[in-house]
Order: C-alpha cells, then sequence, then structure tokens
C-alpha cells in the first residue's frame, strides 16, 4: 500500500479547487495550521492528480438552474452574484509514488493566466499542465446572462408601471 | 488551449443547493423585519416608505409621468400604517414560520458545503433564526395575555 499526503495551501474562502486523484473526488481536510490536506491510500504504482475550479455557468442545464434562482430570488434581488472574472484553474499532475510520499501543493494569487501553484515533494511529479486561465464559455453565458436580466428587469419595469397606473 | 470542465451532476446540485442557501439567508432577513413589524409599528411606516422609494428607482422616476400625484397618494399610505401593522400582527405566524424555515433552510445548506466555508453566513442565519424564535415568543406571550 502507497500513501500519499498532500498539503494544499493559499487556498482561499472565495477560491476553493477540487482535487481528483484517478478521476476520482477527493475530500480535502483542514488542519490546524489553516493549510489543506488529503491522505490517500493506493496499491498503484502511478496516480494521476487533477486540481481544477468548477463554475457554476459550466454546468450542464446552468440556464435552467439560472432561471430557476432568479425567480426564486425576487427577479435576482436577493440572488447573490455569479463570478464575473470566470478565472478557473487547470492543473494535472502524474506521480509516481514510492511506499510514503509527502506533496505541498502552493497555490499562487488568483490571474487572469500563468501558473495556479508551486509543488514541492519528495515523489517523483510529472506537470502536465499547470495555470489558471479565464473560461471563455463561462465569460460568454455570464454576458448572455446579464442580458436576459436586463431585458426581464425592464419588462417587469413596464408591468409595474401598467399596474401602479391602472391600480392608482 | 482552453479545457472547458463540465462539472459532474454531483458538484453541480452543491453548487445549486448553495447558491439556494444564500438566497434562503438573505429572504430570511426581509422576512425578520417583516415578522417584527406586528411588534415595531414604525416598521410598517419605513416599509411603505421602502417600497415607494423602490418604486421610484425601479420605474426610472417615470411613475411620476404615469401617475402624476404620486407623491400624495404615497403619504396617504403612510397614514394607514397602523392598519398594515395590525395585518403584520394578525398574520404574524405565516411570516415567523417563513422565517424560520429560510433561515434553517439556509443552514443546513450551507453548513453541508463541505468544500467551501460560509461562516458568515452561517452566523447571521443563525442570529435571524435566534431572534425569529424570540419574537415567536413575544407573539405567543402576547396573545396568550
Amino acid at each position: 500500500m502507497n500513501n500519499l499526503n498532500i498539503k494544499i495551501m493559499g487556498v482561499s474562502s472565495k477560491f476553493h479547487p477540487y482535487v481528483m486523484i484517478d478521476d476520482k473526488l477527493v475530500k480535502y481536510k483542514k488542519n490546524k495550521f489553516g493549510s489543506y490536506e488529503i491522505n490517500y491510500q493506493t496499491e498503484k504504482d502511478n496516480v494521476q492528480l487533477k486540481i481544477f475550479k468548477y463554475l457554476e455557468l459550466q454546468s450542464k442545464f446552468w440556464y435552467l438552474w439560472a432561471l430557476l434562482t432568479f425567480i426564486i430570488s425576487v427577479f435576482g434581488v436577493f440572488e447573490p452574484r455569479y463570478d464575473k472574472k470566470c478565472i478557473v484553474i487547470d492543473c494535472t499532475y502524474n506521480i509516481k509514488l514510492k511506499q510514503d510520499n509527502k506533496m505541498i501543493i502552493k497555490f499562487k494569487t488568483v490571474a487572469d493566466e500563468g501558473k495556479a501553484t508551486d509543488i514541492e515533494g519528495d515523489c517523483e511529479i510529472e506537470e502536465i499542465e499547470n495555470k489558471f486561465y479565464v473560461d471563455s464559455v463561462s465569460k460568454k453565458r455570464w454576458k448572455i446572462l446579464l442580458a436576459c436580466k436586463i431585458v426581464l428587469w425592464v419588462i417587469a419595469i413596464v408591468l409595474i408601471i401598467l399596474v401602479i397606473s391602472k391600480k392608482f | 488551449m482552453q479545457q472547458f470542465n463540465t462539472p459532474p451532476a454531483k458538484v453541480t446540485l452543491r453548487l445549486f443547493a448553495t447558491r439556494i442557501g444564500k438566497i434562503c439567508s438573505n429572504v430570511s432577513i426581509v422576512f425578520l423585519i417583516l415578522s417584527i413589524a406586528g411588534i415595531l409599528p414604525f416598521i410598517a411606516l419605513a416599509t411603505i416608505l421602502i417600497i415607494g422609494f423602490a418604486i421610484i428607482v425601479f420605474s426610472l422616476g417615470t411613475v411620476f409621468i404615469t401617475v402624476p400625484d404620486f407623491g400624495s397618494k404615497l403619504l396617504s399610505y403612510i397614514d394607514i400604517s397602523s392598519q398594515i401593522s395590525a395585518f403584520f400582527l394578525q398574520y404574524w405566524y405565516i411570516f415567523v414560520l417563513i422565517t424560520i424555515a429560510l433561515s434553517v433552510a439556509s443552514l443546513v445548506l450551507l453548513a453541508t458545503d463541505k468544500n467551501e466555508s460560509h461562516v458568515g453566513r452561517i452566523t447571521v442565519a443563525s442570529i435571524v433564526l435566534f431572534i425569529t424564535l424570540v419574537v415567536m415568543i413575544v407573539f405567543i406571550v402576547k396573545v396568550a395575555l
């Protein structure tokens, strides 16, 4: 059995990434020093580690969720905003395992582009991808959503004016 | 090359649940104010003024064109604020129950998010729940007496 201990540093409350080992989501726990830790055990000698961030606007039925929450939140009045910047991360590493392996992942400051993490470890790590980038699809969806909201707001305002003018 | 990751259904539902939790937390504050409006009559007055102000802002001032005497009509509504307060006092249990349901829903949805911590919102929802329970006791005592 090979043990892989991963420490994740620099994760903020606004930027929580998802971690996958061999295409399975792995949960991480906060330790007493404020960083996050994963203890993973496997029989394999090689694992693939993926770190990424999902945006709500990346989901399959994003328009349905957006419409539903827009209605529930009284035309978006009580709704939290969608991430305007649409910055995501894509980090993929192949790790060759020994019996005990330690790895430290340090996140850099979130930016539109550039290297996302610094990695240290006592095992053999092959970096396949390591970057921040603006997700163009989500950005486009955010703009569509904003346009739809403006149209719906204009319709609502016209309706309010009509109702008030008839009522008074 | 830029990649596009579609989140798995589980993650999508989690993100959606968190969003709903935040909405519930925001709406529960409004319902808490409406619950208290039965006890404190000035809240009914403030509600009328806020609604009037919102109508002016959202209609971009055009309400004064469509309803020329909007200002005086708004003032006449202020006169009946005691009736509005009586309405909140009569149906207090509806507002209190909705507030409790919303704050509990937001607490559950946000506390079960294991990927992100929502300490601030959970604290606010807990305070809202506590105040609502106090308001409920006040109403029950008032009705019993």
